[in-house]
This record gives structure tokens, sequence and C-alpha cells, in this order.
């Protein structure tokens, strides 16, 4: 058995490697209290088991970030990782210089290295070729020329990584000089006695000399003061002795690659003829908005047919099912609990796969990169990088995947501001209920400026409140929670590259599977317990309002249009006994006094509590509130139905409509961002605290208009 | 132009030549991994509308930085430059 770690420069191909190498024994993990992929998997060679861990593609060990200091930390084992035989260090021949720094890196720890050259044939095209014996004999570690895409190498590599095993010596590299002033850096910090013994050995002590305070702070524990009296007892300013080590490398490392490479002119390669139209500031901006536009409407639209199939199939199963057990507990637990989480967990897929393929495939074009130049100057007026307009824009579509697409935001501050503000971002899901309300108090009103409906402009004032209240609650996250520098954008552009089927469909597949297993089943734990909540306590209809129903019935003949009417009337009075009895019918009378300043009754609050499930299902709870159409199949007649109810029972005005606008546009309504929020933090502090954030601002909008409307005459 | 500027103000499609680079927090030091050492060479290939974003080449890749970072690194026409 031997432990082999892959680490690299992000866009060296690093990942195609790994699938390689691993094919199907790869799998996915987790770093213990951070979300990031860790990915291994296993490949035999000479008999012999490797197991392959893929470390995060980072461009130095030495920490200025705390999502830098992860590779860092795995090479040293403070993950728990085993101590790796070999490091196979994936190298961009194009940027050698840079890459080297890395490799040199991993071998100060003490590591055997081997470096893999990859992508050498885009290296050759470019016009440089390279003396790798040259490059060897310099280094001192093996040097691996290889195209991982086409396998070309490959068994090349694995001799390398073998010969190292047998004997860790061939995997040194030469070691460069420390200018004295590092020397004298490490030599303070280690005189302090508690870092000596957390960091006896020289590349410990060296690590804590060059990474920023900022990421250290958990490595310190409080030892900052003393390391910092330490370093100014014995004179050395510690920021130059971290460009001082830096800039050693680099001129140990600039002469030897300048020796081992020749350049040949070449004419303008593809990335830049690209890049000319594709960053350019006018013809650019319409590519991006092109691109987007498609991404929009692949999640919004084309995903619809495979929502569609999935719910007509969810209804299907349940009635199979349904017919399938005798009535009963068991019966509605499994159908009306378990199956309905199933189902509304699906309903996600069609929706992540086609974002995340989308995002794939931009992210392997290369295209993503560009978007962060492109997009940046707008972000920055929020205080967000450019990496947050996609999980943003894809979440006006649907909130659950948007949340998801932030995984490609690198600096975790970033990423939770985007993941918070997501919910924000009015998702289709609100629609019907906002129709459903203009239908009922504002279908009738006269056209505004003669030619604008007042439902249109309604909508459109609903996507605008979410936005510019999306960008208020980044501005102020920045300055509270989440405070400090925002992750400067410095960002490579890597060359455009046609997309690898393998690479995509492993992305896709990884995020719906993580879906699945992990989110899915916080869904379906949270559709039981709401379905308990309007279940219970179980009532019978009381005789006195059950006997004339029944009378009713009676009368009339069996078949016939009014027989079927009278049975459907007791149904209904039945289920909506039921509801308003059960626990989340008292929670919505409980809730009453409450909500009441918004202009809301207790049947809206019960319609409240019960679309917590999903947005969507605000009509059909309001329809069993209304005791209509509990079972109606057609959508249309059900909005219609309640439309008309929430006037006629609900006492609904224009004022009150647009008060229940403004709430469902702000209020974290939906029972699946709030899992999936918790899936991608992996704590249930950041879900509660949106739930808390964002309902107590959309209770304040919402008093706001209903009160102030009120103040103003209107009813 | 041959006195020295910052890459925030120096012009596009030139050769330049890194002087230093000053310390402007944990992005300096990305900066300098990133191989902005003295002596390298950088060429600002374009910049976004509104101070947005620079395109910079340095060395051999192509990076997108913020104006505010670009005012930490020195630099100069590279020898025996001229512009266009």
């Amino acid at each position: 058995m031997a432990e082999i770690a892959l680490a690299g420069n992000p866009n060296t191909g690093k990942t195609t490697l790994f699938n390689v190498l691993t094919g199907l024994s790869a799998h996915v993990g987790n770093y213990p209290g951070i979300t990031v992929d860790r990915r291994s998997g296993t490949r035999v060679v000479a008999g012999k088991i490797w197991n392959v861990h893929d470390l995060p593609g980072t461009y130095s060990l030495v920490a200025a970030s705390p999502e830098e200091q992860i590779a860092h930390h795995v090479l040293t084992g403070r993950y728990g990782d085993p101590r790796f035989d070999v490091v196979i260090v994936v190298i961009d021949p194009l940027n050698l210089a840079r890459n080297l720094l890395l490799l040199l890196q991993v071998a100060e720890l003490g590591l055997p290295v081997v470096a893999a050259l990859n992508m050498m044939d885009a290296a050759e095209e470019a016009g440089l070729a390279l003396e790798v014996d040259d490059l060897h004999h310099a280094l001192g570690c093996p040097v691996v020329p290889m195209v991982a895409r086409r396998g070309d190498g490959l068994a090349a590599l694995e001799a390398a990584v073998v010969s190292v095993l047998a004997d860790p010596s061939r995997g040194r590299v030469r070691a460069t000089e420390w200018p004295p002033i590092v020397d004298r850096a490490v030599a303070a910090v280690q005189s302090v006695p508690e870092v000596a013994e957390r960091a006896p050995r020289h590349d410990d002590a060296l690590w804590w000399v060059a990474s920023r305070p900022v990421v250290l702070n958990d490595e310190r524990r409080g030892l900052g003061d003393e390391v910092a009296e330490a370093l100014r007892a014995a004179n050395v300013d510690v920021v130059q002795a971290r460009r001082a080590l830096v800039h050693a490398r680099y001129a140990w490392l600039d002469p030897l690659v300048e020796s081992v490479s020749t350049r040949r002119p070449r004419p303008p390669s593809w990335t830049e003829r690209i890049d000319a139209l594709a960053l350019h500031p006018l013809l650019g901006s319409l590519i991006f908005l092109a691109v987007m536009g498609v991404l929009f409407q692949a999640v919004f639209a084309w995903s619809d047919p495979a929502i569609n199939a999935i719910d007509a199939s969810a209804s299907a199963a349940a009635t199979w099912l349904g017919g399938l057990l005798p009535a009963g507990f068991l019966r509605d637990v499994l159908v009306d609990g378990v199956l309905a989480g199933v189902a509304g967990t699906l309903v996600f897929v069609p929706q992540i796969t086609v974002l995340f393929l989308g995002i794939s495939l931009l992210e392997d074009t290369g295209y993503l990169a560009r978007t962060a130049f492109l997009i940046d100057r707008v972000m920055r007026m929020a205080g967000l990088p450019g990496k947050s307009f996609v999980p943003l824009l894809s979440s006006f579509a649907c909130n659950v995947p948007g949340i998801m697409a932030a995984r490609t935001i690198n600096s975790p501050a970033d990423r939770m501001v985007t993941m918070l503000i997501a919910p924000l971002m009015t998702c289709s899901a609100r629609l019907p209920v906002y129709a459903v309300v203009i239908a009922a108090v504002f279908s009738g009103s006269a056209p505004v400026l003669g030619f604008l409906s007042l439902g249109g402009l309604l909508l459109t004032a609903m996507y605008l409140l979410g936005m510019v209240l999306a960008l208020l609650a980044a501005f102020v996250m920045r300055r509270t929670l989440f405070k400090g520098e925002s992750a400067p954008l410095l960002l490579e552009m890597p060359p455009y590259r046609l997309p690898r089927v393998g690479n995509v469909s492993r992305v896709v597949w990884r995020r719906v599977r993580h879906f699945l297993t992990e989110t899915g089943s916080i869904i379906v734990a949270l559709t039981v317990i709401l379905w308990a909540l309007m279940t219970f306590p179980q009532t019978t209809l009381p005789l006195v309002e059950r006997a004339p129903l029944e009378a009713a019935i009676q009368a009339e003949t069996v078949g016939s249009t009014a027989h079927k009417q009278a049975t459907a009337a007791l149904d209904h009075r039945v289920q909506r006994d039921q509801l308003e009895r059960s626990v989340a019918g008292r929670m919505g009378k409980a809730i009453e006094p409450l909500i009441a300043p918004l202009g809301f009754d207790w049947r809206i609050g019960i319609g409240l509590i019960g679309s917590f499930a999903a947005r969507e299902v605000l009509i059909p709870v309001m329809g069993q509130v209304y005791g209509r159409g509990a079972k109606v199949e057609d959508e249309d007649e059900l909005s219609a139905a309640v439309s008309d109810s929430l006037v006629r029972f609900s006492g609904m005005t224009p004022l009150v409509g647009l008060s229940l606008m403004v709430f469902f546009a702000v209020a974290m309504q939906c029972m699946s961002t709030v899992a999936v929020l918790q899936r991608e933090t992996r704590s249930w502090r950041w879900p509660i605290f949106s739930i808390l954030y964002l309902n107590g601002l959309a209770y304040m909008l919402s008093l706001l208009v209903y009160q102030g409307g009120r103040a103003l005459g209107y009813a | 132009m041959s006195e020295i500027v910052t890459l925030a103000d120096a012009p596009t499609d030139l050769a330049l030549q890194i002087v230093s680079v000053e310390d402007a927090g944990a992005i300096t030091d990305r900066l300098v991994e990133f191989g902005m050492t003295p002596g390298a060479r950088v060429e600002i290939l374009r910049r976004a509308p509104w101070s947005g974003p620079l395109l910079v080449r340095l060395r051999h890749f192509v990076l997108t930085m913020r104006p505010d970072a670009a005012q930490a690194v020195w630099v100069r026409p590279e020898e025996g430059s001229t512009r266009g």
C-alpha cells in the first residue's frame, strides 16, 4: 500500500490526471469542518495498491487566505491524512517557474516528489520546447512529460513513482538556499517554546514565518504576541523575510527555466483571438448577456418537461401506493409524508442537472474565469466577487441549485454572503403565489399610464425588491458578520479548451448525487414533520355539522351531479375541519395576533405555515383552508377558487395583497432552501440565521406596507 | 514614458518590467508568488470600463486583477521597447 498525493496549480489538468489514475474508484468526502471536496481513489500498479489523494488546486502552500492552507494542512497531516510516500506535482510547462515554486514548497516539507509536466501537446503548440533531461538534472527529482487527457506518459509516470517508492531519496529536490533573513526569522519563531513544540521541524516553523497572520489564528492560539515579540527581539521584519524567500526561489528558478526552455515566436493563439472578442467592452458584454441568458433560460424553462414528468410520476406513484395499502396511518405517512418528500427532492434534480451542466461547461472551456473580468465592476458595488454572479442568477430559477452553485466561490466569507442573500432572488416557485394574489385583488385594475398592466408592474417590483434587498444585505453582512478583506480578485485566465465530456459529466453527477443523498434526506424528514403537523391530532367532524351534509347527500340520486357535489361538500368540510384543528391549524390561529398587523388572518397564517414545505404549496393549502378544491385536479381552477376565497373569506384587499406579496418576496418560506443551506454550511447555525433575518425583514416590510398604506387611507 | 509608475497607471500594450511590489495585504503575497518579482515582464492587455479589472500578461500567463491591487505594483517600460 502506498499513499500518493496529487498537488498542482489550478488549470494544470490535475483533475484529469486524477480521473485517469483512479477511474471509477474515485470517491468524494469532506475535510473536517470545511466544505471542500476531498477526492481520493485507488490504482493498482505492479501488484501494489496506491491510495491516490487529490489536493485542492493551489498556487502555493504558504497560506495567504484560509482556503489556501488546506493543501498545506493535508500534506502535513493536520487533517489526519497519512504521511504521503510520493507527491506528484502536476505542472503546466508553459508556466514553469510559477509551477515549480509549488514543487519547491512541497519538497521543503520533506516529501518525495515527482514532477508531471502535463499538457505537453499544448506547450508544443504554443512554440515551447523543453529539455526535460536537463530539468530533471537541475531539480533532482523525476520529471515526466505527459498528456494526461490522452493517457500519454502514464506508464513513465508510474515507473517514476515506483522508483521513488523504492528509494525515496530519488524524489528529493536539490535544496535552494534560504536568504539569511529567513533563517533568522525561523530561528526567532522557534525560540518561542510553544512554537518549537508545535513546529519542531524547520519547515513547520518556516510555514509560520511565511504565512499571513490572519490565517494562523487557529494554529497560534494566542501565541501571536509572543511570536511577534520574538521576531522584534531578533530584529526581523517578517514581511521582508516572507518576500525574500519568494524572491530567492524565483532567483533560483528563473535562470533554470531559461536554460531548459526555447520559445519560438508564434502567431496569436486561439485564446488571444477569442479573448479579443469575448473581453471586448461592448461585444464582450453582449456575448456575456447572451451566454447568461441561455443558461438562465435553460434552468428556468428547459428543465420544465422533466419537472412535469417527475410531478406526473409522483402523482401516479401516490395513487398506486395509495391503492395498494389499506387506509390508515401507515398509508398516509408513506404517501403524504415520505413519498411527497421524495418527490419534493426529485423535482429539483432537472434544474440542478441543467445548471451544473452549464456551469461545468463554462468552467471547462475557460469562459467562467472571463465572466469574473466582465462582471467584477458591477459586483464590486455590492462588495461581492464576480464569481457570485452565476449562483445569484441561477437563484432566480430556484434558490436550491443557486446556493449549491456558490461552491465555485473560493473565499469562505464571500461564499457565505452569497448563499445567505440567494434566497432573496425571486425564484420561480413564488410566481404562482403572486399570480393568485394579483388575480384576487388587482385583476380589475385599470392599466397604469394607459398601457402597463398593474399586475405586470407589481411582478417587476417584487423582482426588484428582492435584488435591492440582496445588495443591501450583502453590504451590511460584509461590514458586520463577515468583516475583513474580501477575497481580492486575482484570477488566472486559463486558455480556452474544448470541454471534456468525462470531467463535465463527473461534476454534474457528483452534484446531483450529493443533493439526492444529503439534502434529500433533510427534505424528506421536514416533509414528514410538516405532514404530521397538518394531520394531528386526528379529528372527526362533530355530528351537528356532519348530519345536515349527510342528509343532503342522501336526498340526491346516486350518480347525479347534485349527489357528487353534495359528497364533495362533505369531503371539503371534513378536510377543512381536520386542517383547522391540526397542530398547524392551531399554530395558524395562534399566530393570528402576530400577523394581524400585516393584514393577514389565521387562514393566511395556516397557509404560511403549510407553504414552508414549498412556496407553491400555498395554493393547495389555502384551497384546503377554504374548504375548496382540496382534490381539484385542475391547477387553474384551484388558483381561481383560492383567489376568490382570499377576497371572500380572508377579506383580502389590494393593500393586504401587496403586503402578502412583499412577505413572500422576502421571507424564507422554503424548507428545501433551509435543507440545502444546512448541507452546504454543515451546520444549523446559518439556516436558522437565514430564517430569522429573512422572516424578520419580511415582517417589518409587510408591516410597513400594511400600516403605512392604512395611514395613507387605503383599506 | 520612462519614469516609474504603478501598474494601475501604466499604459496598455506596452512591455513593462516590474520594479517592486509594495506590501498591500494578503494579495501582495499572492502577486509575488505569481511571479511579480523585480525584473519580471508584465503587460496590460486590457482595462474593463469604469475602473474595472485589468487584464494583465505576467511572464507567460494572463491574469485579471483590480486596479487597487495594481497600485501596489511599480513598473517601468522594458529596456528598448517603444509604445505601439
